[in-house]
């Protein structure tokens, strides 16, 4: 529609622009014709005033011969022979009006009009002036009145004066003659009514002498003319020219032999007038036939510019569907080729010259069906089809293909034959399914892990309906697909979790669309189970949540055996602190041995000496010394017992020095006894810690040490302790001089219940426990390994136990 | 000494009487009187309706006198009277494009020639016999020239075959031609240009190669070098400052000047 509205404005403003251009036309032919007019009328006038200006030519020669005649009777002073002669030029001339002779004094001395004798007439202002010859005929002005004697009276009528210098007798004479300029305007007043003109009869020096109009005003008057003046150099002019406010076309003819320029002006109005009206009768005549022409014009361009937009539709269309094919050909979503007949290749998408790794001039000329593409199965498939019947191929299939790099690639191949401008043409379409097929392949696993994973899965919509559920959904909760489509998640609820929990989940999925946590859900039976549930949300391309997918893991056997495995290590635990406490009381028994002994000797010594009457003061004082300092020592002993058993609630900073010193306080005696000989290397490092948890932790490393080294000879027990900073951690270094570990135990002995002693002499989890210590109370660590070295100049060969601990 | 020459001398001694102080003279009446043709088209032409003198030597004559600082008089001469009215003190000098020849210059003292013409026929256009120079020199053509003018020799000598035909005047020549009695007259450069703006009738036959060159000058009477040598330095002057070029160039002349 826009189309035609654009077409039809296109129409108005080309047939407007053919109305201009016709009437323009119109008008500049009428102007060419005008102009032809006027160069008509100017021919006229060229001869017109050609014509004329002979006659009066003729008329001014017969006045100069006629005035030659005169010499003979002035010569004689014939007066009677001069009258006749006055006589027959006046009957012969109807345009001399009188003949005045005058001498040299410039007085009328005989005249044909008696009443002009005596007048004196200016003979100086005659033109021209004679160079050499004085017997030129010279013209004089123009003057009112019918003849000289009048002096201007009746300005109704005038005559012209002419002028003929003699020289009779050694005397000068002058021959003036009045002429009838009326005479000229009766001559030709025919030819000067017919065409509106005038005539004009100027001297060279541009005054006026005649005109048959009545310009009174004008004659005798300078006329200044740029045709005259053109006349005066080539004789003859013509041409449009302004004279006095109105439009001439004038002819001016310089006369041959006189000063006069002759003039014929034709009004140009009134001469064109008959023209001008059969131009307005031309211009209705032809502004109806242009109007008929034009409309014509209108009906056929209209009809024409339809017909076109028809066809510029049609065009459009086809450019569209070719530019269509083009797009679809050279996308990049399936490879595309075009074949002719024959299954020569044409053309290639881009798509399918780089699978094929090959360029466009490389395949053409080349059979489809030799592309080193295909498989021979593949081959011996498409080949027949493109040489049999190629009218009718439609073929699709899913076939296997090779690409440039050797891939396999699957791909749904399409072969097919169109016709085209007459002919028929194959085009083979191929979409690469490899992905999509590897897609597939993934969705089945998927849906295989789906349905048979262990964890329980369902799937909401974006208001939180279960819309799917696994087998594993089932099998955990007890609810069917059936019973559980379309509900909330919420059906499950235990009412054992916090209220908060649920926000916090929400929050999540919310902020960040995913949660993990622990709930306690009901399943339909009523029973309770633990699972970890993870939540996803699932958005769409705006943003906006499409789905929840749930998958939650039922943790409560695992629960269950999280709860054994506490049992087991709090008994673990118990045991650990009853081995402890035993061997506490071991150390308290060792600790308390000697000053008992002390106490029981001193009192024992006191009886005896009471008994027997020796009264040994200065006994008795050291015995009672005794007795009291080993109380002390005993009130110390169970100072540092009850300080170790004394639980950690807090850490506290210690010295590392300290908690070592303590360590082998508690074990003094028993190392004395055995003679172990504690060697000790101990930077100042503060630490904080449970300094209760780490001295349990190198007693029984101790204890270990003791027990290997209480077999060896005296000399050979000793216990090497070492403290340093290494980078942030406290490493404590405790070395023995017992042999080293067995290599094939060595990793096995944090483990708890592990022993190489006799029943009565370990539990096996004194290690086990240290390193629980060290590595989840205390963040640090604990390893063991073997070390040869040498002390006082002895090899030793000993367990190391490496305890780092962060500061 | 035959008559002739004799009187040859009594207008040589005459015109060397007269000439003396010639330049004092003309300056003592401040008159230059220059004798010109006045039907001479194109060098000292009147036109009888305005009585005024057109042409270069008419236009130089004023330039003489301008330069002499006098008044200038023309006074009416001929080719026919030339002879006579220099050596008579007719005028001081004679200024109408004169052809240099042998006879004029016993008589006449020539000044540096300004122009130079060859010879050029007219025919009439409806003349079927003559179209080329030439067709003229041939059995039955007859050829006008105007008597005492230097063609009249030249085309007693050229001419083998054709007629010529001596008439009294230039305007005869014309007349003979139109009247079909002669087929061309022949004429100068300057006339003949004349004869094409004047008429309607007139073809021009143009040598088809140098005919006869003639040099154009003045003429003065011999025995006054002084009014001589200053018409002499006038030339040179005329030459030199692009007047004479400007007024051959006026009357349109041009090719035939002599400018060097």
């Amino acid at each position: 529609m826009r189309e035609l509205v654009l077409s039809f404005s296109k129409t108005i403003i080309s047939a407007i622009v053919l109305i201009f251009l016709i009437v323009g036309g119109v008008f500049i032919s009428l102007h060419l014709l005008k102009d032809e007019a006027i160069k008509t009328h100017l021919k006229i006038a060229k001869l017109h005033v050609n014509t004329f200006s002979e006659q009066i030519t003729q008329v001014f020669n017969y006045i100069d011969l006629t005035s030659d005649s005169l010499i003979t009777p002035i010569y004689l002073k014939n007066d009677e022979q001069l009258q006749i002669q006055f006589n027959m030029i006046l009957a012969n001339t109807p345009y001399v009006r009188s003949i005045n002779i005058l001498d040299d004094k410039q007085t009328i001395i005989k005249s044909s009009n008696k009443q002009n004798i005596g007048d004196i007439i200016d003979v100086q202002s005659f033109y021209p002036k004679p160079l050499f010859d004085n017997s030129l005929l010279r013209f004089g002005k123009n003057h009112f009145g019918r003849d000289i004697s009048d002096k201007g009276m009746d300005k109704s009528i005038s005559y012209l004066l002419l002028l003929k210098e003699v020289f009779i007798n050694n005397k000068t004479y002058y021959i003036v003659i009045a002429l009838n300029t009326d005479y000229f305007t009766n001559r030709y007043i025919d030819s000067l009514n017919e065409y509106h003109a005038k005539l004009h009869i100027i001297r060279l020096d541009g005054t006026l002498l005649y005109s048959s109009k009545n310009d009174e005003n004008s004659i005798n008057t300078l006329i200044k003319s740029k045709l005259m003046d053109e006349a005066i150099s080539s004789t003859i002019s013509s041409g449009q020219e302004n004279y006095n406010g109105k439009e001439y076309l004038s002819a001016y003819y310089l006369t041959d032999v006189y000063p006069l320029n002759i003039a014929f002006k034709m009004d140009l109005e009134k001469s064109l007038s008959q023209w001008e009206n059969k131009r307005e009768e031309i211009v209705l005549l032809i502004s109806v036939l242009v109007s008929f022409i034009i409309l014509l014009i209108f009906i056929m361009i209209y009809r024409q510019k339809l017909q076109r937009i028809k066809e510029i539709k049609s065009h459009k269309k086809q450019v569209e569907e070719h530019k269509k094919f083009k797009i679809l050909f050279e996308q990049d979503i399936f490879m595309s080729a075009v074949l002719s007949n024959d299954g020569t290749i044409e053309d290639i998408n881009p798509l399918g010259l780089n699978f094929l790794g090959k360029k466009l001039d490389e395949l053409k000329e080349i059979k489809f069906y030799d592309l080193e593409c295909w498989t021979p199965k593949v081959k011996d498939m498409i080949k027949p089809l493109i040489l049999a019947d190629k009218e009718i191929i439609d073929v699709r299939k899913e076939i296997k293909v090779i690409d440039a790099l050797g891939d396999a690639h699957a791909i749904e191949f399409i072969l097919k034959s169109i016709e085209m401008d007459g002919d028929y043409k194959i085009f083979a379409l191929g979409l690469d399914i490899t992905e999509k097929k590897e897609k597939e392949e993934k969705l089945k696993h998927a849906y295989i892990v789906y349905s048979n994973t262990h964890d329980g899965i369902m799937i909401t919509d974006k208001d939180a309906n279960i819309i799917d559920i696994n087998d594993a959904f089932v099998e955990n909760t007890g609810f069917t697909m059936d019973e559980v489509y379309g509900q909330n998640p919420r059906i499950l609820k235990s009412g054992k979790v916090n209220m908060d929990i649920y926000k916090g989940m929400w929050d999540d999925l919310n902020a960040k669309g995913f949660w993990r946590g622990e709930l306690i859900n009901k399943d339909k039976d009523g029973n309770f189970y633990d699972e970890v549930l993870t939540v996803n949300a699932i958005h769409d391309d705006n943003g906006e949540v499409k789905n929840y997918i749930g998958v939650f893991t039922n943790i409560t056997k695992q629960k269950l055996q999280e709860k054994k495995l506490k049992e087991q290590e709090h008994l673990l635990f118990q045991q650990s602190k009853m081995a402890a406490m035993g061997e506490m009381l071991e150390n308290i028994a060792h600790q308390w041995r000697q000053p008992l002994s002390v106490i029981s000797m001193s009192a024992s010594g006191i009886k005896l000496k009471r008994q027997f009457g020796l009264e040994d003061e200065s006994y008795f004082d050291d015995a009672l010394d005794g007795i009291v300092n080993s109380t002390k020592h005993l009130s110390d002993t169970i100072d540092d017992f009850r300080n170790f058993f004394k639980p950690n609630k807090e850490k506290h900073e210690v010295f590392i020095e300290d908690v070592i010193e303590r360590s082998i306080s508690i074990v003094s005696s028993k190392f004395k006894n055995r003679e172990i000989k504690v060697i000790k290397d101990i930077d100042k490092i503060k630490l904080n810690i449970y300094d209760n948890e780490l001295i349990q932790v190198i007693m029984n490393i101790f204890k270990n040490s003791q027990d290997i080294l209480e077999k060896l000879p005296a000399d050979d027990r000793y216990i090497f302790v070492k403290a340093r900073v290494i980078e942030d951690k406290m490493i404590l270094k405790i070395k023995d001089s017992g042999g080293g570990i067995d290599e094939e135990i060595i990793d096995k002995i944090f483990e708890p219940y592990f022993t190489t002693k006799h029943q009565s002499q370990g539990t096996g989890i004194g290690l086990y426990m240290s390193e629980e210590i060290i590595v989840k109370h205390m963040k640090g660590n604990i390893y063991v390994n073997n070390e040869e070295y040498v002390y006082d100049d002895k090899e030793f060969k000993g367990a190391v136990f490496t305890i780092g601990i962060p500061l | 000494m035959n008559l002739g020459k004799l009187v040859l001398f009594c207008f040589l001694i005459l015109g060397v009487l007269n000439a003396s102080d010639r330049l004092q003279k003309i300056k003592d009446t401040n008159t230059l009187r220059v004798c010109i043709w006045p039907e001479y088209y194109g060098i000292s032409y009147l036109d009888t309706r305005t009585q005024k003198l057109v042409g270069i030597d008419s236009d130089l004559a004023l330039e003489l006198a301008k330069d002499l600082g006098v008044r200038l008089n023309y006074v009416q001469s001929s080719f026919a009277t030339l002879m006579k009215d220099v050596p008579n003190d007719k005028c001081d000098i004679a200024m109408f494009a004169i052809g240099i020849t042998k006879k004029r210059a016993e008589v006449l003292r020539y000044t540096t020639p300004h122009l130079s013409s060859d010879i050029y026929a007219i025919a009439t256009k409806t003349n079927k016999k003559i179209n080329t120079w030439d067709d003229i020199d041939k059995k039955g053509i007859v050829v006008a020239v105007a008597k005492g003018t230097y063609h009249e020799p030249v085309m007693k000598k050229k001419l083998k075959n054709a007629t010529l035909l001596v008439v009294n005047s230039y305007k005869a020549r014309e007349k003979e031609v139109l009247a079909g009695r002669a087929d061309v007259f022949m004429t100068d450069y300057p006339f003949g240009k004349r004869m094409l703006a004047k008429t309607n009738w007139a073809k021009l036959i143009i040598p088809e190669s140098t005919y006869h060159m003639t040099p154009y000058a003045w003429v003065s009477a011999y025995g006054d070098d002084a009014f001589h040598n200053r018409v002499e330095r006038f030339i040179k002057d005329i030459k030199k400052d692009g007047r004479l070029l400007k007024l051959a160039k006026k009357n349109g002349l041009e090719p035939i000047a002599k400018l060097k």
